[in-house]
């Protein structure tokens, strides 16, 4: 049980932390407060208690798949906000811009009421067996820490570069991160039945497990699958892709290139 | 980066945690696979012993033994008939007969057999164990070596942030030191067991103080002396130019421009004097208390020809206001304002200053009915040698664009508030200058 706690929440960790230290990065590179970044955190974590409290509710809507449905428009959210974000600060709207604040707090709050509502649907899950209990809490913290801990890590590797290089690399994560949440949307609507499932197109998980911690890193970073279906994969590069095309097209539209 | 000490707590925080857990899950991994051993091990001797017990017994004792929930056994015969069995057993074979360990279902819960053939009595036991209980006791073993780890953390973290307090006390030490430094204190630091990283760093520090020493001494070495060098050169251009004119008598245009530029000369030797004398290192030393009004009288005592000779009105009103200040460069401020009001004040033009008391310190105000100055020009007129020249006037000012620059200097030094504005005559410049009652040290 601790095994599958830990698992569990270092993915949804992980995934949160992930877009929290880039755009924590990213306004420290830019010399500005983060303090809008904690306020984006804490309405997130209360927008996931509310989540977890109406999940039950949620998952009846639609004839039972209202909870894959709520969570493919959450990702979908988040990317439309991450490639937003890349189209204002390829156009040379940064910080302090309103706008691109905006465009962060939400992506925040999108990524952290989802990843925290699945935590605490988890843990509250075992709130009657006290006999599982230690173990699911055990596990919680470790996954906890492990992932907050890589946030950590990933904040300070992006800040010690220099700035110019740290905006290129975070636009970059920025990009894996977005079609990583348009690949779990897929997945989502393939559970909803909404997307027919097909064979597998390989099988990685000789090579890396789902279940190891590289394996929840990759999932954090890029949706790693071991076993992807032709949907996921297509979905995947196309959203890679799109971020791109946004990013050229901004640039072109602004006339010169933003960061040299 | 906002704070060393917090910064290398995080990272080091981080790093014991990743390590730590990652460490524990491995850990925990193989300390589940040995408790999983040792409950295997458990079966087989349960198994044996269950044996060697029920040997002698016939199946007439056959009977529903008690047992406890998470525990059952069974003995069959050769024949594959059941000899006896736990009470939680079922009447079923739960495996088939060949020695070795299975997982089955049954009463709705996952179970672990050992199947032993006894070669003695030839009969089959088979024993099981719940595999949800196996895992919760391998789990409370195991938990038991984590949760220490936790507070572990928490207890390295409290002794981590002291322990950083601890190292970079040095550097606190010279930060402080620092901070505390009078303006013209640039004598070297001394720090008592300055750790290696640091020592070059206090060196550096301490060659920096000494070259500003050095050259400060020469800034005002240069400018006292080529001042007061300049002054006697000048004085004696200014008598021999008045001789010449007596001497010829020569009123000319030429010798007019002669005399203006010698006058301004002097002007600005004076001016880069008084810039010398009010630097921060002689207001810091020399701070005495002084009342602003019996000093304005006093300069308006002094220069009251400069008025009288344009016919200006000028007013004091105000009443004793004390602040501790620099007397000469309070002096000094006083002569500049009075003098621009006087210069951009018409001939029978109105001067007036105020001096009162406020609850932060004194306020001086000194208006005049020039022309006055338009506010975006405000900023520009404390600029070292700028002029400001009305458009719609054909005035052409002595000056040298130093006296304001003083003013501000002074201000700076006084750590007071200068505001300028429109006056409350017709036209003109209204200066007020906010002094705090004391001269921050």
């Amino acid at each position: 049980m601790l095994l599958n706690s830990v698992i569990l929440v270092l993915r949804e960790v992980l995934e949160a932390a992930m877009v929290v230290s880039l755009f924590m990065a990213f306004t420290t590179v830019s010399q500005q407060s983060r303090y809008f970044l904690l306020k984006a955190i804490f309405l997130g974590l209360v927008a996931g208690g509310f989540y977890a409290y109406f999940l039950p509710e949620i998952s009846n809507w639609l004839e039972g798949i209202g909870q894959e449905i709520t969570n493919t428009m959450i990702h979908l959210g988040i990317f439309l906000l991450l490639t937003g974000f890349l189209w204002l600060i390829s156009s040379n709207i940064v910080l302090p811009n309103r706008l691109v604040k905006a465009v962060m707090m939400g992506a925040i709050i999108l990524a952290i009421s989802r990843e925290s509502a699945e935590i605490m649907l988890y843990i509250s899950g075992f709130r009657s067996d006290h006999f599982l209990m230690q173990s699911v809490l055990s596990g919680s913290l470790i996954g906890l820490g492990i992932g907050v801990s890589c946030g950590i890590f990933l904040y300070h590797l992006m800040i010690a570069l220099k700035p110019a290089a740290a905006t290129k690399f975070i636009c970059v994560l920025v990009v894996i991160v977005g079609g990583s949440m348009m690949s779990q949307a897929t997945q989502f609507l393939i559970q909803a039945d909404w997307l027919t499932s097909t064979e597998p197109v390989w099988d990685s998980s000789h090579i890396i497990s789902e279940h190891s911690l590289p394996g929840q890193l990759l999932y954090a970073l890029m949706a790693y699958e071991a076993t992807p279906t032709w949907s996921q994969i297509v979905v995947y590069l196309t959203s890679l892709a799109l971020m791109i095309l946004v990013i050229i097209s901004a640039r072109f539209l602004q006339g010169q290139p933003k960061y040299d | 980066m906002k704070s060393i000490r917090l910064y290398l707590l995080m990272i080091l925080v981080a790093t014991l945690i990743l390590v730590m857990f990652v460490s524990l899950l491995k850990g925990y991994q193989s300390s589940i696979e040995t408790a999983q051993g040792l409950f295997d091990e458990r079966l087989v001797n349960t198994a044996e012993l269950i044996a060697s017990a029920h040997v002698a017994q016939t199946t007439s004792d056959s009977a529903q033994r008690p047992t406890s929930d998470y525990l059952f056994f069974q003995i069959w015969d050769a024949n594959g008939q059941l000899l006896t069995r736990s009470d939680t057993a079922p009447h079923i074979a739960l495996s088939r007969f060949e020695k070795g360990f299975y997982d089955v279902n049954f009463n709705g819960f996952r179970w672990h057999n050992y199947v032993y053939p006894d070669p003695l009595s030839e009969r089959w036991i088979i024993v099981g164990e719940r595999s949800d209980v196996r895992s919760s006791m391998a789990e409370d073993i195991v938990l038991a070596t984590i949760l220490p780890a936790f507070f572990g953390i928490v207890i390295a973290a409290i002794f981590i942030w002291w322990l950083i307090g601890t190292g970079l006390k040095p550097l606190k030490n010279l930060s402080r030191q620092l901070a505390s430094k009078q303006a013209d204190d640039l004598r070297p630091i001394e720090l008592a067991d300055l750790p290696k990283e640091m020592n070059q760093l206090v060196k550096i520090i301490n060659q920096l103080f000494w070259r500003l020493d050095q050259s400060f001494q020469r800034e005002q070495r240069f400018a006292a002396d080529a001042a007061h060098e300049l002054r006697t050169p000048i004085s004696a251009l200014q008598i021999h130019l008045h001789n010449l004119r007596k001497t010829y008598g020569d009123n000319s245009e030429d010798w007019q421009v002669m005399q203006a530029a010698v006058n301004r000369m002097s002007h600005l030797v004076n001016q880069i004097l008084m810039l010398y004398r009010t630097a921060p290192e002689q207001i810091a030393k020399k701070a005495e208390s002084i009342d602003l009004y019996k000093l304005a009288s006093d300069v308006i005592a002094r220069d009251y020809q400069q008025f009288e000779k344009r016919q200006q009105h000028i007013e004091l009103i105000g009443k004793s206001s004390t602040i501790y200040g620099h007397f000469f460069a309070l002096e000094t401020l006083l002569q500049n304002l009075l003098s621009n009001a006087s210069k951009y004040a018409p001939t029978k033009g109105h001067i007036v200053i105020h001096v009162h008391p406020t609850e932060k310190g004194v306020r001086l105000t000194v208006e005049d009915d020039g022309p006055g100055i338009p506010p975006d020009q405000y900023e520009r007129i404390f600029d070292r040698f700028y002029r400001y020249q009305n458009e719609n006037s054909d005035l052409q000012l002595p000056g040298c664009g130093l006296g304001l620059a003083i003013v501000q200097h002074i201000i700076e030094m006084h750590h007071a508030e200068i505001k300028l504005s429109n006056s409350t005559f017709a036209s003109g410049l209204k200066v007020v200058i906010d002094f705090p009652a004391a001269l921050r040290k």
